[in-house]
């Protein structure tokens, strides 16, 4: 054997072994998101109107990795108390390994008197529609809904909250959630639609308490365009439909639950904005380091 | 003697033959230059009785029963009030198909207030753009208008969507549609989906060859509604059943339809039992 060629194939494999290991070291681990189906878990949930200004900039967050952090810290210090949140959102085992997911309108205990007339009105409205339903549905442990007769506005909410990949992702690693914003009839005639979608864990970090949590941002957009029909002797005037949804959950990955979870979805249909939140905070917060 | 069995064999195989095969595909440098009359969402409830799609769904001479009884169902240019127009998108791998309300011309008084309610609605709809979407044709016929209404999207789906490669008579497959929405309220405890499009026949015609497809799809909930509790009235049962049935004759080599003709018909129970409605869709080409 010529000992040259020993030599160059027994420094190819350790250059190669040296190099694997280098790359193990170095890549990202993997992690596995799913629901827990034999957990109990009780959450308090928000999904109302939310008129707090922030300006959402979907193409620019994405380009801009300081812009996108300022806007998750500005999200997560959203002024919000979730005792006040008005639903309450159960998730319960059933069976072949699925969930239940049941939200209604719950009692809230103020903490003080009504600050107008208008706050008092919706107090009486929240005391009035106890028990009103809100989400009724079965995932399975990605988040999947079970129910295909579900409405299109709580099947956004569903895949919003609960639908993880059924692959192990790393961090930064995008994927998409089956949720479309808009809703257009008859009398807008689109030329024009984008829509951006995607999701990611932004970090995983280690909680003395709840063990590993993994940041996840949700960030999609819609924008739609084209002219609108008047069914009248009125010529088709342009419209401009846009909707976008930024969201930051942080989730107990052994745990398999959200520890929060604060999304704002901004519609606007020609000039006419709403601006809603989505929240989500377990009622048995213990579970958390109380630093 | 041998040779007499023989003869009959290789007659009988040449009777019998391969199944043949088709592609069913869009020609969208065609599509753009022909005109469909259309009825979308016609008001025909009571005149086919009742529809028993369950039935139909294992009795197979009772549905192609149905389907004769539809192919006799008159379309008048009142059912026939918009027009389909096509425009070729993305150098063909797409299209755009627009049903416009097109005037129609009556010699007669109306015959009862529904044909009044109808001749009024042909009226205030003229020349308006009653539904527009965008189909992809490069894969599956895809509905590309994501921020459609889903009652839009299903009805584009009904009209446009075609199998994936090759299929011979008897091949069946799915149409991607979802009639039945239930508001969070409503507990399903029981349900069904049927939901099949068939390739019933290959007719050779002096148009070409023209694919004859059936359609059943079905969809049934039964369950109740839970109300708010402070008005404690109980959980009343609530049922709805869906479903589309019909055919259609697409001319294969041409790659069009001919025609069209489907039924939509929505029969609620419990707290839905005022709901029984047979709604028209139908696309005929203009020659």
């Amino acid at each position: 054997m010529c000992p040259h060629r020993s030599f160059s194939i027994k420094t190819f494999l350790l250059t190669a072994l040296t190099g694997c290991v280098l790359a193990a070291c170095v890549s990202k681990p993997a992690v596995q998101l799913r629901w827990d189906a034999q957990a109990h878990s009780v959450y308090h949930f928000a999904s109302e109107n939310f008129p707090q200004e922030m300006d959402i900039d979907v193409g620019a967050m994405l380009a801009n990795p300081a812009l996108l952090q300022a806007k998750i810290n500005e999200l997560k210090s959203l002024p919000l108390d979730p005792h006040s949140f008005p639903i309450q959102l159960k998730m319960e085992p059933e069976a072949h390994g699925q969930a239940s997911v049941l939200a209604k309108n719950r009692r809230v205990d103020y903490p003080g008197q009504a600050s107008d007339e208008g706050e008092q009105r919706r107090r009486e409205m929240q005391e009035a529609t106890i028990g009103l339903v809100q989400l009724n549905t079965i995932i399975d442990q990605y988040g999947v809904n079970q129910n295909h007769f579900i409405k299109p506005l709580q099947n956004n909410l569903v895949n919003m909250m609960f639908r993880v990949p059924d692959y192990p992702v790393t961090v930064g690693e995008h994927w998409q959630i089956p949720v479309v914003l808009s809703s257009l009839n008859t009398p807008f005639l689109a030329d024009r639609a984008h829509r951006d979608n995607k999701v990611w864990i932004k970090s995983i970090s280690n909680d003395p308490v709840a063990g590993r949590v993994a940041e996840i941002v949700y960030l999609l957009q819609e924008k739609i365009s084209g002219k609108r029909q008047h069914f009248t002797t009125e010529p088709a005037t342009p419209f401009e439909v846009s909707a976008t949804y930024f969201a930051v959950g942080e989730y107990q990955i052994e745990g398999h639950k959200w520890l929060s979870y604060v999304g704002r979805l901004d519609t606007t249909v020609e000039s006419f904005r709403t601006v809603s939140l989505i929240a989500l905070a377990p009622v048995d917060a213990s579970n958390r380091d109380p630093k | 003697m041998k040779l007499a069995a023989y003869a009959v064999l290789l007659t009988m195989m040449v009777a019998t033959g391969p199944a043949q095969a088709v592609e069913l595909v869009w020609h969208p440098e065609v599509l753009d230059k022909l005109e469909y009359a259309a009825a979308a969402e016609i008001d025909v409830s009571g005149l086919l009785g009742e529809l028993n799609t369950e039935e139909w769904q294992t009795n197979q001479s009772a549905y192609l029963a149905a389907i004769d009884r539809l192919k006799q169902l008159p379309l008048p240019d009142m059912y026939l009030h918009h027009r389909a127009h096509f425009k070729a998108l993305d150098n063909g791998k797409a299209i755009r198909v627009q049903l416009v309300g097109v005037p129609v011309t009556f010699n007669e008084e109306p015959k009862d207030e529904h044909e009044m309610d109808m001749r009024d609605r042909i009226d205030a709809f003229t020349n308006a753009i009653m539904l527009q979407g965008d189909m992809d044709l490069s894969g599956n016929s895809a509905d590309l208008t994501f921020y459609r209404l889903s009652s839009e999207r299903n009805i584009m789906t009904q009209f446009f969507y075609l199998p994936n490669g090759e299929i011979s008579v008897g091949d069946h497959w799915q149409l991607p549609v979802q009639y039945i929405e239930l508001g969070p309220g409503i507990f399903v405890q029981s349900s069904s989906r049927h939901n099949q499009v068939t390739l019933a026949e290959l007719k050779q015609t002096p148009a070409g060859t023209v694919a004859v497809l059936h359609y059943l799809v079905s969809e049934q909930v039964d369950g109740y509604l839970e109300r708010v509790a402070n008005t404690d009235k109980g959980r009343p049962p609530f049922g709805l059943k869906m479903a589309c049935f019909g055919y259609g004759e697409f001319l294969v080599e041409k790659g069009h339809w001919l025609r069209q003709v489907l039924i939509l018909s929505y029969d609620g129970k419990g707290q839905a039992s005022g709901l029984h409605k047979q709604h028209l869709f139908a696309l005929q080409l203009k020659q």
